[in-house]
């Protein structure tokens, strides 16, 4: 036999070497067997292990398996002999099996997924009969790990699974990352909003970079990076957390991986399942604007302050108009939003395949009128069992997605703000139709005194808008079991996705913030991937030693382009004209285009002693485009172990069933915060006015970013110990870790010095420490009729700034941030010592009381706050300078927050199910810029938020609201103070479901098989916050300026399995 | 089965080997999108392009449009026109270096200094024709020069020092290491030599191609080397000698710069300031400005919502002082400050100007009259409300400027001035001065360019008369009915005084966050 293990082995080998910085004897040692006098020790290798199988069967095992709840056969348990693992067998459609084995007498174990697993003994040809129960524990529990799976109890990574995914099909929630918030201890995700077309971000054990980093999702065992999948799609997840555990996919696991495993059919006949829910969701909390007449007011008092003429539009003998409320903006923009998801799946197995397809629609409105996320998906699965060693199989998922969403970050043109910023005075639409401006065109006189304010429902509802994105996700796959334990496995995935994005904003020529122009932006983007894995596994036990090796050699690709293309000018605005074609002014049109490619060598050993020792190492090379060529390659190793104490003869305990500790160590070479071409930046393009006539249409091209020709990977390191216990057979489990991550030579622009006139190059800037301490634990139990459980999770995590070595060579050890309030108040800073994005604020001590209080406040004599009055604010001089200055800035906390907690109770009983997520974190702070612009008189002359009313005067001095003024010489809303900054902690009730399975009897007449389940659920039913603003779920760095706020959700289900 | 392994083997062995093979081509991939760096400055097309992209900030909202106008809206001569904290802040002098509306003026210089740099750098060693080289590396000479200058009087004295120079020789050095000179002079030292370098290498602007209108010129690079002279003898009285040579360079040029006059002083200031004269007699260097892009700041002066016709942004908004400074007779007066009753056209009708939201009760009248026409939008302003400029290139340094720099210089140098300054005061129908002093000097300079971007706020902060100045409230014309033209006003107090230290406040803040991205230090006293 042509030795092809070999071929592999010894590719894998030299690929591995090429790169290998070791110079030590063993590497050595490994490079000589690449002689030809030495490959003689592989054939002999894989003799041995041929020996290992072929023998002669004498007894048979027969049975039929049942579940013990509802004393149905089930069919799929898989029974295999204790003594001899190869031996084993499936039940069928009836619940029956058959086994023949070598030896006359044993046992065999007897497994059904979350079922109790039975070891029966057996003597000769056995009849057996059992019952399986339903698992209450989760020890047997098959996780899926990187390449492969493993039990939960031989895990020896930081490896979570993901509990009450059974129950994903009755939460409205668009994608996983919603699901799992507040499930997983250290894992943390950030909703952006309630905007339908974004979804929460997930954070695995903390902030490690400053770039937008996402854990990687494997789907099916192929790197998955299209849009989120069908939620109903999946059936397990597990998150591989340290960097031993996801050190396998390397490059892009950095910031941790979630692997999905899909729905596959069981054995049976088809199996239709249908699910369903509708419901209604709604914003929990909105301000409330002042309504016409207090805006006149608020403003006159604002001028008397101020010591300046009232304006006309505010004087009711000039404006009459203005007094009259006519319209609350937030009710106009707002809405109760329907959702509505729809979910087919039919599945099966028989003997030579496994199938399953399915079919899902999810539609869901915004709390924001104009605002929508639809999708329609489908998914195929096949496996095909060719022969007792060859498999192959296909995965094809497909969806169309169309998100809509509105800007609400931007404090000028954010739709929310301008629901805020509008007068009460104007109604929506004119006696046309029209939108309404701010003030009638026949008091056109007036406008100018209100701002530069869009009407807020034209915001929402004027522009079409369409973003159609299109996913096409294929896996194919062949596995081939050469030798018993030993298999290879090839998987191609190819990925393509066509998105478009097309916006038309009609003129817009009502007062406030008038634009006669008509524009069209168009974008087209297509970014085709393709990933082939080449593996082989080789897993055997040998008495007590059991060894599991995996070979991967991975190769990806990635080409994107878009093209992007701004029209102006169309003569008619009807849908018919909204075509690119029909503009009459062209902007040059723009591209973007990138190539990436990524190859990956890795090796993996877990060995475990009688499932009491265990250790597992690996080691991956990986090799990317994105940098210069020298640097392209590296290595990254991991190593872990555990000791399963409680199998220890000495250990004896009723109360402890299992304990078992664990540490790991691991390096990860992170890619995405890498830019694709950071060592050759492609130079800038720009369009200039030249000429006689002014053109706009001179190109101009100009080096806008440096380059780095000398980047090197960014290295994820983390160092994890654990320990996994149960108690009290096993109703409860605990797991507990401590985690330290450090991300080294961390990637980020550096120094950006103005004076050097292009952004930074890409620099290994510096490093950050991600430390924290993870605790979950679980309880389940049984009690009479009722089935009890409950699981919480807690952790804590401290992120710190190590060192900015790499980022300048100046000294500077902080990087100021971008993020802004209206191009004033810049509220953020990293600096070494204090976490990532840490706020940097003035502190704010409060309102001066008095003139005496201004005039007592002084450094040498003179005023530190000359231009203060009686109820502006009085701010800290920290340096001690004599004058409030951005040199008084401190740090204080961030939006990260200190930890995060979760906790779920699911209780059965007589088929009513009962489950709750309680959901928080704490040490949450968010700069709160919305009051910025929402309480503050001298910005324009919007409307603001009917908390001024209680400003401070002479009268109403208990209030942290500054006097009312159209100026604001004491600075009071322009210094970047901590009077903006709140906490945001909160405890929210993330979902709470009601369920009802209808008894078995009752639909055994439709089908055997059949269930129907009702339920109704509501997410986020109440939250508990001290925080001021709309919702403390605001997501990005925790700057608000009147973000979409997280809806309330009801929604009622079926679902319907035949 | 056998077979079936063999021949599996060998085609995972190959795709695996051909793949190992060639894994280093396979992850050695060449940059798309556009050229980089390392092979662009190769042709013709390339020059042109890198030389193009000097002009883009000169459409910047932030920089020619209001940008560098929130200092000049310090002066004497306006008021902000609308309620706006941080706007009347910097008009207080009340700054911290945060302010949005003048953060960008800084980094975007330093953007086209870079790119002056990068052509200065890259551009001699070129294959192009000898007209083509020397006009793009004049344009990349002028384009520095011209930014420097902008940040040098702004940002730059003899207390706290010059802004850092930054040329072809120093432009990779390390992120921080950038210094201030120790005096804005030599910032001014620097900025002329670039000037000499440009005036020799450009051409005349008459002999550029319509397309290529718009470019640095000789006689640009000539006036600024005047105007910087003139900035530079508040520190070194010798340069006024250099300033009048440089404005009689201009003068001597061969491309017929002169004062518009056309014998009719009741309509040469107006149709000097505006699109007709665009490429005029007078024009030396302009934002170039179409319906398309441009600068804004027509708009940005323009009546607040443009009673109810237009996206005007209601900044801007000139002083008695400034209406009061004109002479009985001046027919510039009338082109300048629009104040209630005088009748305009806009939109194609005439009105009586009036304003509920003037806080002087007054408007420029120089920028607008593009917008007199019937459905200017799309043909004489820009549709775009957001963007709102008009056919008109804004003016940022006009002939009659470099007469009253000459005249300035000359009487500072004890000579007699009269004859440029009294080229201006004709055109606008006045009698000419005899023994011109300073004062009238000051006076001419204040009505002829009011408004522009000549900047009135530093003349009187390097004539030393800001504090003066400033510690002097200002008025409008305050009407009883401001919704009618004929009603009677109050001359009111319509901005306190202000607190003005000559010692530190003739510099503006430099951002902080320029300070926090280079380590250099704050302008004293701020």
């Amino acid at each position: 036999m042509k030795p092809f293990f070999l071929y592999i082995l010894s590719t894998f080998l030299k690929f591995m070497s090429t790169s290998m910085v070791f110079n030590n004897a063993s590497f050595d040692k490994i490079n000589l067997k690449l002689s030809p006098m030495k490959k003689i020790f592989y054939p002999f290798l894989i003799l041995l292990f041929l020996i290992c199988i072929g023998a002669q069967a004498q007894t048979v095992v027969q049975g039929i398996v049942y579940g013990k709840q509802d004393n149905l056969p089930i069919p799929g348990a898989t029974i295999v002999s204790i003594n001899d693992t190869n031996k084993g067998t499936v039940s069928d459609i009836d619940g029956k099996f058959s086994l023949t084995l070598v030896a006359n007498s044993g046992s065999v174990t007897v497994s059904f997924i979350g079922m109790e697993s039975q070891n029966l003994a057996y003597e000769g040809n056995t009849e057996l009969t059992l019952y399986l129960e339903e698992s209450m524990t989760n020890l047997d529990e098959v996780v899926m790990i990187g390449y492969g799976t493993s039990k939960k109890e031989n895990l020896t990574s930081s490896v979570s699974t993901v509990s009450g995914l059974d129950k994903i099909n009755s939460r409205p929630v668009a994608n996983l990352n919603d699901f799992l918030q507040g499930n997983v201890a250290g894992v943390t995700v950030l909703q952006q909003g309630g905007d339908p077309s974004q979804q929460g971000t997930i954070v695995i054990r903390g902030t490690g970079s400053l770039s937008n980093e996402n854990p990687l999702t494997v789907v099916d065992g192929m790197p998955y990076y299209g849009p989120p999948i069908n939620p109903n799609d999946i059936e397990s997840v597990s998150i591989l957390k340290d960097a031993a555990a996801a050190a396998i996919y390397g490059a892009q696991a950095a910031s941790g991986v979630i692997v999905i495993k899909t729905k596959e059919g069981v054995y049976g006949k088809p199996r239709v399942s249908i699910d369903v829910y509708a419901g209604t969701q709604s914003a929990a909390k909105l301000p409330t604007p002042l309504n016409a007449m207090q805006q006149s007011n608020v403003y006159n008092l604002a001028a008397d302050n101020a010591g300046v003429a009232h304006q006309a539009a505010h004087d009711a003998t000039q404006n009459p108009w203005g007094q009259t409320t006519r319209t609350n903006w937030m009710d106009e923009i707002f809405r109760n939003a329907a959702i509505y998801s729809a979910n087919v799946n039919v599945s099966g197995a028989g003997d030579n395949a496994n199938y399953m397809a399915s079919f899902g629609y999810l539609s869901k409105e915004g709390l924001l009128k104009g605002t929508s996320f639809d999708r329609y998906s489908l998914r195929l699965k096949t496996d095909f069992y060719l022969s007792d060693k060859v498999t192959v199989g296909e995965n094809f998922y497909f969806s169309r997605t169309n998100g809509v969403g509105t800007n609400a970050s931007s404090s000028y043109s954010g739709s929310i703000i301008n629901a805020l910023y509008m007068p009460s005075a104007a109604p929506v639409y004119d006696e046309n139709g029209a939108f309404h401006g701010v003030v009638p065109y026949d008091l056109s006189q007036f406008a100018g005194a209100y701002g530069d304010v869009y009407n807020p429902v034209g915001l929402l509802l004027r522009p079409t808008t369409n973003n159609p994105t299109n996913n096409f996700n294929s896996n194919t796959y062949l596995n081939y079991e050469i030798l018993p334990g030993l298999s290879f496995r090839t998987t191609f995935s190819y990925n393509i996705n066509n998105a478009e994005s097309k916006q038309f904003m009609p003129m817009i020529p009502e007062l406030g913030r008038t634009n006669l122009q008509n524009f069209l932006y168009e974008t087209f983007s297509k970014n085709d991937r393709w990933i082939w894995d080449n593996q082989v596994s080789f897993q055997r036990a040998f008495g007590k030693h059991d060894i599991n090796v995996t070979a991967v050699y991975s190769a990806q690709h990635t080409k994107y382009e878009s093209y992007y293309q701004e029209g102006r000018g169309f003569s008619s605005e009807e849908p018919f004209n909204q075509y690119m074609g029909n503009a009459s002014i062209f902007m040059n049109p723009s591209t973007y285009v990138y190539e990436d490619a990524l190859t990956s060598a890795i090796g993996r050993v877990m060995y475990n002693y009688d499932e009491k020792y265990f250790i597992s190492a690996s080691v991956r090379r990986d090799e990317t485009s994105r940098l210069a060529k020298i640097n392209q390659s590296s290595v990254f190793p991991s190593v872990s172990a555990a000791y399963t104490i409680s199998k220890e003869d000495f250990f004896q305990s009723n109360v402890i069933n299992n304990l078992k500790v664990r540490a790991s160590w691991g390096q990860i070479g992170n890619i995405n915060s890498v830019g694709y071409y950071s060592f050759d930046v492609p130079l800038g393009v720009q369009n200039v006015i030249l000429g006689e006539n002014a053109s706009i249409d001179y190109k101009a091209v100009y080096a806008n970013r440096q380059s780095n020709p000398n980047l090197k990977w960014e290295i994820s390191e983390s160092t994890n110990i654990g320990l996994d216990a149960s108690f009290f057979q096993s109703k409860v489990d605990l797991t507990l870790d401590y985690y330290v991550k450090t991300t080294k030579g961390m990637i980020l622009p550096g120094l950006e010095d103005f004076h050097q006139g292009t952004a930074a190059a890409d620099v290994n800037g510096g490093e950050v420490r991600n430390s924290g301490l993870e605790f979950s634990a679980g309880y389940a139990s049984q009690i009479g009729q009722v089935r009890l459980g409950a699981r919480g999770n807690f952790s804590i995590i401290n992120n710190e700034l190590i060192n900015l070595d790499g980022y300048n060579k100046s000294n500077v050890d902080f990087i100021s941030h971008g993020d802004e309030v209206r191009s004033t108040l810049y509220p953020y800073r990293s600096m070494v010592g204090q976490p990532l994005y840490a706020t940097f604020l003035v502190p704010y001590q409060g309102i001066f009381q008095s003139q005496a209080e201004v005039d007592a406040y002084t450094k040498d004599g003179n005023l530190i706050q000359p231009n203060a009055k009686p109820g502006d604010f009085k701010f800290q001089d920290v340096n001690n300078d004599g004058m409030i200055s951005d040199e008084d800035k401190v740090f204080m906390d961030s939006y990260l927050p200190d930890f995060t907690y979760g906790f779920n109770l699911t209780l059965d009983y007589k088929g009513f199910d009962l489950s709750m997520i309680l959901q928080g974190v704490a040490g949450v702070k968010v700069f709160n810029g919305y009051k910025y612009t929402a309480l503050n008189a001298s910005q324009s002359g919007y409307n603001l938020d009917n908390r001024v009313l209680n400003a401070w005067t002479p009268e109403n001095v208990n209030t942290d609201i500054p006097r009312l003024s159209t100026k604001d010489d004491n600075r009071n809303f322009g210094t970047a103070s901590s009077w903006y900054l709140e906490d945001a902690s909160y405890m929210r009730m993330k979902n709470l479901t009601i369920g009802y399975t209808f008894p078995a009897q009752l639909l055994q007449k439709i089908d055997k098989n059949s269930s129907l389940r009702i339920y109704f659920s509501t997410e986020n039913l109440f939250t508990i916050t001290d925080y001021s603003g709309m919702d403390p779920e605001v997501g990005g760095k925790g700057l608000d300026v009147g973000q979409y706020p997280v809806p309330r959700t009801f929604t009622a289900g079926l679902s319907l399995s035949l | 089965m056998k077979n079936t392994i063999y021949k599996i083997s060998t085609l995972i062995a190959l795709t695996l080997g051909t793949m190992t093979a060639c894994s280093d081509d396979f992850t050695d991939l060449e940059p798309l999108g556009s050229t980089s760096y390392e092979n662009f400055f190769q042709n013709e097309q390339d020059a042109i392009e890198a030389a193009n992209s000097l002009y883009f900030y000169m459409k910047d909202e932030d920089m020619f449009s209001r940008g560098f106008f929130w200092y000049i809206n310090a002066s004497d001569d306006m008021v902000t026109g609308r309620i706006n904290s941080t706007a009347d802040n910097i008009k207080n002098f009340n700054m911290t270096g945060d302010e949005g509306y003048t953060f960008w003026m800084y980094p975007q210089s330093y953007k086209v200094i870079r790119r002056a740099n990068d052509i200065i750098l890259n551009v001699p060693e070129m294959e192009l024709t000898v007209d083509l080289k020397n006009r793009i590396l004049g344009e990349a000479y002028f384009m520095r020069a011209f930014h420097y200058f902008w940040l040098a009087h702004t940002y730059g004295d003899e207390v706290s020092g010059g802004v850092p120079i930054v040329t072809e020789l120093n432009m990779f050095d390390d992120a921080g290491s950038y210094t201030r000179p120790a005096s804005v002079t030599d910032n001014y030292a620097q900025i002329v030599e670039d000037l000499k370098k440009a005036s020799e290498l450009l051409p005349l602007f008459t002999t550029y191609n319509p397309e290529d209108k718009g470019r640095a010129h000789k006689d640009a690079a000539l006036a600024y080397m005047a105007k910087t002279y003139l900035y530079w003898a508040e520190y070194d009285q010798s340069k006024y000698a250099d300033a009048v040579s440089s404005v009689d360079a201009v003068t001597n040029s061969g491309s017929g710069r002169e004062v518009y006059n056309t014998g009719n002083p009741a309509e040469d200031f107006r149709l000097l300031n505006s699109h007709l004269n665009n490429w005029g007699p007078e024009y030396i260097w302009t934002v170039v400005s179409g319906v398309n892009g441009g600068s804004k700041l027509p708009g940005i002066s323009l009546e607040n919502k443009g009673w109810g016709k237009y996206n005007g942004w209601g900044y801007y908004m000139p002083t008695n002082e400034l209406y009061e400074e004109f002479e009985a007779g001046d027919f510039r007066r009338e082109v300048t400050i629009l104040k209630f009753g005088d009748d305009f056209k806009f939109f194609g009708e005439t009105r009586k100007y009036q304003s509920e939201n003037s806080l002087s009760g007054l408007q420029f009248n120089k920028y607008l009259y593009e917008y007199q026409f019937e459905n200017p939008v799309g043909t004489y302003i820009n549709s775009n409300g957001d963007d709102p400029t008009t056919i008109l290139n804004v003016p940022m340094m006009r002939y009659s400027e470099l007469l009253l720099i000459k005249a300035e210089a000359l009487i500072m140098q004890g000579q007699n001035g009269d004859a440029p300054l009294n080229q201006i005061r004709t055109r606008a129908g006045l009698d000419p001065k005899t023994n011109a002093t300073m004062e009238d000097l000051k006076h001419e300079r204040r009505v002829e360019l009011a408004g522009e971007f000549a900047n009135r706020h530093f003349d009187l902060v390097r004539w030393g008369d800001a504090e003066a100045a400033y510690s002097k409230p200002l008025h409008g014309q305050v009407h009883t009915n401001k919704a009618d033209p004929n009603s009677p006003f109050n001359l009111d107090v319509i901005w306190p005084a202000r607190n003005f230290d000559p010692a530190t406040m003739g510099v503006w803040p430099i951002p902080n966050r320029v300070l926090n991205s280079s380590g250099i230090p704050q302008n004293k006293g701020w």
